[in-house]
């Protein structure tokens, strides 16, 4: 008989920025995925892309729910089914929250990797009367969109197909990382579009830039100051659309001019004269963009650096213009997840005890609330949860609750698609904060040093595995569709099914009354008129017709209906409504660099793909970066081992040497661990190269307003050591031709 | 906004609009010529 060959489309889901491409699969198991065969998005694809059968079909991945035997973290399970493993989850949840409440449930989850939630943790979480949901967009884009809305409402995405300027703020997007946008920028660059980099390396991006200001790590606020100190003086802005749209100019000038250029070339360590030549060559581009970048997201003035690239955008006119960046909106043809989300009914009592909502309220429920009215009246719907951020927990404050028990007891702490203990900042903390739980339950497709802490790990699915319609989150405009193409293994399941099953054991089961994914899309796409079998014949991607200015109608979505320049939020919250520059705690003689960690590397997504044999050839070991001079100056060569300090914690790593590295400036790379230790070290080594470990999250090193940590350069030192014994695998040759790993993937 | 920077806006709005139309007709397109291949192939028995 012949074999049986099928190709579905697919959005890839190994990274956050969800390739479009092809899925083929042979007797039953994914054999190759491919690019996509429309000429406009077959480029859209990288080799963490291509390596997903290796991914897929992998020996390691978790096929059976297992429970835990030994101690926590000792990492011994049995297997059992999963419906009982689904009810022993149950019965312990509903007896945890009744002993402390329902505020002791927290969940920690990724998005970009389980994909098909539909916001139905949300759901089952409001429904069941807990407000603390944390994520990885706390630190990445999720937040970014919660501090737009500050300023305009809405999160809004760059026309890179129009734009004359594109502004990259430490953003690198390249051929294997953010691929699409990689491509989106070479094409505008074809046409003549201007690019901008402000980093201080010498990135890919700088390297073919048309300006490259190498700022300080960590300075981005006061080089936006600097930037609008030009727009203003030399009345490079939007004078009608500043006038008819905005309030709080005034006052916004008056704290610009705090900001002579000569102290942003100060902080920044930029000339002020290539500080007012890129000023210019934005403000005068006729068309400019500002993409998202996660280095603003993750820095102690993050709050005011996003709300200034969205100052910048606003009194430039690039706001909701051709060639500038669109406020989207919901999907008129799509149930958004906010809707599904159920916000409104968690009482105004829970969402007032949600973790962060006193002290760091900028993406929390207490600006959600805050923001309601307008956001019902411009966009139709109340509650706007774009890219899952802007009604979050603060991740600090549920790790401290669940280490201290204050203000209460957390309890119960479930983690999907997401690692956990290296994703937040002081994995000490996360680790202690684990130990003090007497439920965790993961969902995961391996065995990850979080899922190792666990009372209860689930096997997950992946994109293969199922059928999907993305909408960017409420972020993009498009609709896009994934489809099945192989079965997951008997005993996983989505996260969808996870939470309905889950639901209907703790009596919600009316609130969950889908019986399959393909159910809850048929419902989301019943707004159009269609279901997902008529969706998936008739199209692999939709685009919603784009509408500019549409604020002329409506106004924005803000309490004073304009752009806030200065946040009446944040001024009634207590907070300065007008961004500011907060200096960074100094570097010292005894830690003498910038340390600036969270930086993706293009063989991985997150803490991720360390264990597949493909990828980990390409990058064996992890690597801290440092310049020329100061390996000089320290005795180090590339490819000694060395140990990173800061006043935080300390990590070891291997040492590549970069003349495109800033002078003073140490880069650590994110998400490291090792698959290949579990047995032989500690949860698979998780604290030997984390960068988690060195990140403080104590209040010096908080954003005020939102409370994420520094990531973007603190102070550390580093110094020559030896490899950790445990440490073997570190060159490629350790992981060429793994044949049995990949005969099984293939096979 | 300068006179020829308002038209270049508005052909650019325009030429935004006219895109997504018919990508979103040659995505559909497409679909059908894919399905049409596949229902012409022989079915294995």
């Amino acid at each position: 008989m012949a074999a049986t060959k099928e190709t579905k489309y697919s959005i890839c889901t190994v990274c956050d920025i969800g390739c479009q491409l092809r899925s083929e699969a042979q007797d039953g198991k994914v054999s190759r995925v491919i690019a996509h065969d429309n000429p406009a998005l077959a480029a859209n694809i990288c080799y963490k892309g291509t390596a997903v059968p290796l991914i897929h079909n992998h020996k390691d991945r978790l096929t059976k729910p297992l429970k835990r035997v030994g101690e926590r973290g000792e990492d011994r399970w049995e297997e059992i089914s999963y419906e009982q493993a689904m009810d022993e989850i149950a019965a312990k949840l509903a007896a945890i929250t009744q002993k402390y409440g329902p505020e002791s449930f927290a969940v920690s989850t990724s998005g970009w990797n389980t994909q098909t939630t539909h916001s139905l943790d949300r759901r089952f979480m409001n429904l069941l009367g807990s407000p603390n949901w944390i994520s990885g967009v706390a630190l990445c884009a999720g937040n970014t969109a919660a501090v737009n809305r500050l300023t305009y409402g809405w999160f809004p995405m760059g026309d890179l197909g129009s734009t004359n300027c594109i502004v990259l703020f430490g953003h690198n997007p390249r051929k294997h990382s953010w691929t699409p946008i990689y491509n989106a920028i070479r094409a505008a660059k074809a046409r003549g579009a201007k690019v901008i980099v402000l980093d201080p390396r010498v990135s890919d991006q700088a390297e073919g830039a048309d300006l490259h200001l190498r700022l300080k790590a960590g300075t981005d606020a006061a080089m936006c100051l600097g930037w609008l100190k030009v727009i203003f003086d030399e009345g490079l802005y939007d004078e009608a659309f500043v006038r008819d749209w905005c309030v709080g100019f005034a006052e916004l000038k008056q704290r610009v001019d705090e900001y002579p250029l000569e102290r942003v070339a100060q902080i920044t360590g930029v000339p002020a004269e290539d500080i007012a030549t890129a000023a210019r060559m934005y403000a005068q581009a006729d068309g400019a963009v500002i993409p998202w970048t996660p280095i603003t997201d993750q820095q102690l003035s993050s709050t005011s650096a996003i709300r200034l690239h969205s100052i910048l955008r606003a009194v430039t006119g690039n706001l909701d213009v051709v060639g500038g960046e669109t406020l989207g909106g919901f999907s008129q043809t799509y149930i958004p997840e906010s809707e599904i989300g159920l916000h409104e009914r968690l009482s105004p009592q829970q969402k007032a005890k949600q973790l962060g909502y006193d002290d760091h309220p900028a993406f929390t429920y207490r600006v959600a609330e805050m923001l309601k009215e307008p956001t019902e009246k411009v966009w139709g719907f109340p509650y706007a949860d774009i890219v899952m951020g802007c009604q979050m927990a603060n991740p600090t404050s549920v790790f401290r609750a669940m280490v201290s028990e204050d203000p209460y007891p957390v309890k119960a702490f479930f983690c999907l698609g997401n690692n956990a203990l290296l994703s937040y900042a002081n994995q000490h903390q996360i680790h202690q904060a684990m130990l003090n739980q007497e439920l965790i339950v993961a969902h995961e497709i391996f065995m990850t040093p979080t899922a190792m802490l666990a009372d209860y790990v689930l096997p997950g699915d992946v994109f293969t595995e199922r059928n999907h319609v993305a909408d960017g989150w409420s972020w993009t405009t498009r609709l896009a569709l994934s489809q099945k193409v192989v079965e997951p293994p008997a005993e996983a399941s989505s996260t969808f099914q996870f939470w309905t099953d889950l639901a209907h054991r703790m009596g919600l089961g009316d609130e969950f009354p889908w019986t399959s994914l393909e159910d809850m899309l048929d419902y989301r796409l019943s707004r159009g008129g269609r279901t997902f079998a008529e969706f998936a014949s008739e199209t692999f991607m939709e685009l919603a017709p784009p509408k500019f200015r549409k604020y002329r109608d409506t106004g924005f979505a803000t309490p004073s209906g304009k752009v806030e320049l200065a946040s009446s939020v944040l001024g009634d919250l207590g907070f300065d409504p007008l961004p500011y520059y907060r200096a960074l705690p100094g570097q010292s003689e005894e830690y003498p660099y910038l340390v600036f960690t969270g930086v993706r590397e293009d063989p991985f997504f997150q803490t991720g793909q360390r264990n597949i044999e493909s990828l980990r050839r390409r990058m064996p070991a992890p690597s801290l970066y440092l310049h020329t001079s100061d390996a000089e100056r320290e005795g180090l060569i590339d490819g000694d081992w060395a140990k990173l300090s800061t006043p935080q914690g300390v990590v070891v790593a291997q040492i590549a040497v970069h003349e495109t590295m800033k002078a003073g400036h140490i880069r650590v790379p994110h998400g490291w661990w090792y698959p290949e230790l579990r047995g032989e070290a500690s949860l698979a080594g998780a604290f030997i190269s984390s960068d988690a470990v060195l990140c403080a999250d104590s209040d010096e090193w908080l954003d005020h307003e939102q409370g994420v940590p520094h990531f973007k350069g603190f102070p550390g030192k580093v110094e020559k050591t030896t490899k950790p014994e445990q440490v073997t695998r570190t060159t490629a040759a350790h992981w060429q031709a793994d044949q049995a790993v990949e005969a099984h993937a293939e096979s | 906004m300068t006179k020829r920077a308002s038209l270049r806006h508005r052909y650019l709005e325009c030429k935004a609009y006219v895109f997504a139309h018919l990508a979103n007709r040659m995505f559909k397109k497409q679909m059908r010529s894919k399905a049409a291949t596949v229902s012409a192939m022989p079915q294995d028995t």
